[in-house]
């Protein structure tokens, strides 16, 4: 198979599945939208909805590896798994984009304003369409090149899923053609080849992007939104049952198992005195896993004050050279860096964290200043500098103050640091790339393995790939808040 | 020309736990409009419904302005046109530009060449202090710049009818009045319509010839504001127009003896009320409290100790408590 047909396949499907998630995601939206009512179901459904895009796409690709192996002789059915697999994912991307961006700095009443002046003339006609594209067709429109951009890099879950050919995509027979020893020389020529498509996904988006400008009104359509709540209900019902609920259902009993297994033999003292001197699996992995977080972590602090400083410079063409070679996917970026610090200059730092840490810096850019501009709405300066004013006050308002600084500002850049390090650490791409030669991500590992069956150790291993970061984010979390600020005395 | 700009008939526009217009049945004519209400009266939502954008959930609007104003013979190339309370701004178009696009899209052909555009243009942006900001986009402006924006916009479109959603709400109270003589003199000078929307009695008194109330979307009173203002129909109609003092039938006896006996309520605006320092008056200052405008008097009748606030215009001496005053009806 030549590279033109994975392309092919890929745009194909890309195109496809974004385009059946769009209408989805906006019936997703606007139900939770509703639901701001009711504040603690709200959260729920809004949970549900944007999970998904939190599960790695290492694990989904790895539950459903052997629901791929019974398709093997059906290639249209496997094609059918990955491109609902994708759905669902895309699904989610679309709702947070949707939540992020939730007005246009085109109001409605702007456009309403230029459609009383119609007087069927060409210019009206064009200055209409380019309103309609700056205002209401705008966040659908991101959405979908989001999405499709997504579909189109996606890698993990197609490599995993592909016992034979099926499904066919770019960006694994990239990986493969570069595994197998193809120049790096050739691996770029190839990636360059998908960068056409996504230059042409990309194109639109940097016309697009976010301004500080006026925020309009929300969308005033949303009473159709109950009518519409069965089907979205079922939606996100689907979409986290595939993705979440299943998952967990197959994986869970295996790695409670595999975990017992690692943990060596003798009664629970035993076990922990192992697992503490660093004589059994549970203490080598959990060192794996420990150190694969360090530069993941390393990576998205840097992004993240990265992102702060983009967004306050606010100048558009510093934020779409930002942005852009995240948005052209960790393979091409890992292909790029890896040619870039093989460069004399760079090479006495090739064999380091460095590579790795950029390629995840420039790969979480883009994912990055959406969670800056999310922060920015969920946390008003504002509202931050009033809950400052109350621990002058001292007392109990003092102790208010520092909670709802806490709530307001501490908590959510921490989750925000603790996402996108979750999404570095699960980067199979970067990882394998761009690793020093001594280290092994744990990614990497768990990759590999998954590629030669299934055992209890390695959905252990999953597991807790995926249950250190969270223990360790709560411990932060309880650190933190304990921590005084800088105006305590 | 029909005096007739729109009737409403049972027009209901459903919100989200209530209706936000709720069965208003009312016609607009010709002139000056303003309508009034508290903060989520609906005023906003009954603009949108003239303007058409929003439709009403049940009920009819006839827009008698639409074929009957416009048309270019008639020296409007548009029927309507408006402000929304956002300002409605191009966030892509510069100051200028937005007054620009609304020329070439309209008047071009009526007004003629290009200079006369750029004239008006000129005209308008000095007119509403814009001149130093016609290169900056709505982003860069701030709120009350948007606001005139917005109102300089709707009077470059020229339109037989023009709808303001809360016009200048952002500008300073120094320069509003200026903004709303160049309003004044557009409406004069085309013989255009306003139908707008404010919390501020005092525009509505000065700009207005007819005025809608609102409360929780259904129409309090509908009228000529001279009416609403000396003889409104009870006591929160007339707060809509800001402090009056309202005497029951059944009190006028007790506060205002002289004051002819009738089985009417009877409202008296500051202005015509008048309290003074007598040493034989009837009633006691209690506490007294100048508003700039005018005062706040709690009075008590010696003989009944009855106790009531009085809104007045001060006059003479300023008054303190204890005093011994009367009260006078002026009107």
């Amino acid at each position: 198979m030549t590279l033109e047909t994975a392309l092919a396949w890929s745009i194909g499907r890309s195109m496809l599945v974004t385009t059946v998630a769009l209408p989805m995601s906006l019936v997703v939206w606007r139900y939770i939208s509703v639901c701001e009512r009711s504040r603690r179901f709200h959260r729920l459904v809004a949970a549900a909805a944007l999970t998904p895009l939190f599960v790695p796409d290492l694990v989904t690709g790895f539950t459903y590896r052997m629901t791929s192996a019974r398709l093997i002789h059906s290639e249209v059915a496997t094609e059918v798994l990955y491109a609902v697999l994708l759905l669902f994912r895309i699904l989610a991307l679309q709702v947070a984009v949707r939540m992020i961006l939730r007005s246009s700095s085109l109001s409605a009443e702007a456009l309403y304003s230029w459609k009383l002046l119609r007087n069927g003339s060409t210019s009206w006609w064009l200055s209409w369409l380019r309103f309609e594209v700056q205002g209401p067709l705008r966040i659908p429109l991101i959405a979908w090149i989001g999405g499709a951009l997504f579909c189109f890099q996606e890698f993990e879950t197609a490599a995993l899923l592909q016992i034979d050919r099926h499904p066919i995509t770019w960006s694994v027979w990239l990986f493969d053609a570069h595994a197998a020893g193809e120049p790096l020389s050739h691996s770029l020529l190839f990636a360059s080849r998908s960068m056409v498509f996504q230059v042409i996904l990309l194109l639109p988006v940097i016309l697009l992007l976010p301004s500080r400008g006026p925020q309009a009104s929300t969308d005033t359509s949303l009473d159709s939104a109950s009518r519409s709540s069965p089907i979205a209900l079922c939606i996100l019902f689907a979409a986290f049952g595939t993705l979440i609920l299943w998952p967990l259902w197959t994986n869970g009993t295996e790695a409670l198992s595999g975990i017992r297994a690692l943990t060596g033999h003798g009664n629970l003292t035993q076990r922990m005195l192992l697992f503490l001197t660093g004589r059994n699996d549970l203490a080598l992995r959990f060192q794996q896993i420990l150190y694969s977080i360090l530069p993941a972590t390393i990576a998205s602090v840097a992004v993240l004050q990265l992102a702060i400083g983009v967004r306050a410079l606010d100048r558009p063409w510093l934020t779409v050279l930002a942005v852009a070679p995240g948005l052209c996917g960790s393979l091409v970026i890992s292909l790029t860096l890896l040619a870039v610090f093989q460069t004399p200059l760079l090479n006495a730092v090739y064999d380091s964290w460095l590579p790795m840490i950029a390629a995840s810096t420039l790969l979480m850019l883009p994912r990055a200043l959406l969670l800056v501009v999310l922060l920015e709405v969920l946390s008003p300066s504002t509202s931050i500098h009033s809950a400052g004013l109350l621990r002058v006050a001292g007392g109990a308002a003092a102790v208010h103050g520092r909670n709802l600084i806490w709530q307001l500002d501490r908590v959510r850049w921490l989750i925000a640091t603790s996402v996108l390090a979750h999404w570095c650490l699960w980067d199979v791409a970067v990882a394998s790339m761009l690793r020093p030669v001594g280290f092994e991500p744990i990614v990497v590992r768990l990759y590999n393995e998954m590629h030669y069956g299934r055992t209890e150790t390695l959905v252990a291993m999953t597991f807790l790939a995926l249950a250190i970061p969270l223990g360790l984010i709560c411990v932060a979390a309880v650190v933190w808040k304990r921590l005084p600020e800088k105006n305590d005395s | 020309m029909t005096d007739l700009l729109w009737e409403l008939n049972q027009v209901v526009l459903a919100g989200d736990s209530c209706n936000r217009i709720d069965a208003v049945s009312l016609t607009i004519d010709a002139g000056v409009t303003a309508v009034i209400g508290y903060s989520g009266a609906g005023k906003s939502s009954l603009l949108n419904l003239l303007a058409g954008m929003e439709s009403p959930s049940s009920g009819v609007i006839s827009n008698a302005a639409e074929g009957a104003h416009a048309g270019p013979e008639k020296g409007f190339p548009l029927p309507l046109y408006w402000v929304p309370q956002d300002g409605g701004l191009w966030p892509q178009l510069t100051v200028r530009r937005h007054l620009e696009v609304v020329f070439a899209m309209n008047l071009r052909d009526s007004i003629g060449s290009d200079d006369e555009c750029q004239e008006i243009t000129d005209k308008l942006l000095g007119q509403f202090d814009l001149s130093h900001r016609q290169q900056a986009v709505p982003a860069a402006l701030s709120k009350g710049e948007q606001s005139r924006l917005s109102v300089a916009r709707a009077l470059a479109a020229n339109p037989a009818v023009l709808l303001m959603d809360e016009p200048l709400a952002h500008v300073d109270s120094v320069r509003r009045p200026q903004y709303w003589e160049v309003i004044r003199e557009h409406l004069k000078r085309n013989g255009a319509s306003l139908v707008f929307s404010t919390h501020e009695p005092e525009v509505v008194i000065s700009e207005a010839g007819s005025v809608i109330c609102l409360n929780e979307g259904r129409v309090m009173y509908t009228g000529l504001v001279t009416e609403l203002y000396d003889v409104p129909p009870d006591p929160q109609a007339a707060s809509f127009l800001g402090p009056a003092n309202w005497f029951a039938a059944g009190e006028l006896s007790t506060w205002l003896p002289e004051y002819p006996i009738k089985n009417d309520d009877l409202c008296l605006r500051p202005e015509s009320v008048e309290v003074t320092q007598d040493e034989n008056g009837g009633f006691e200052i209690l506490s007294f409290r100048f508003i700039g405008s005018y005062a706040e008097t709690d009075l008590k009748h010696l003989s009944s100790s009855k106790e009531k606030k009085i809104i007045h215009r001060p006059i003479g001496n300023v008054h303190h408590a204890g005093q011994r005053v009367s009260l006078g009806n002026l009107s």
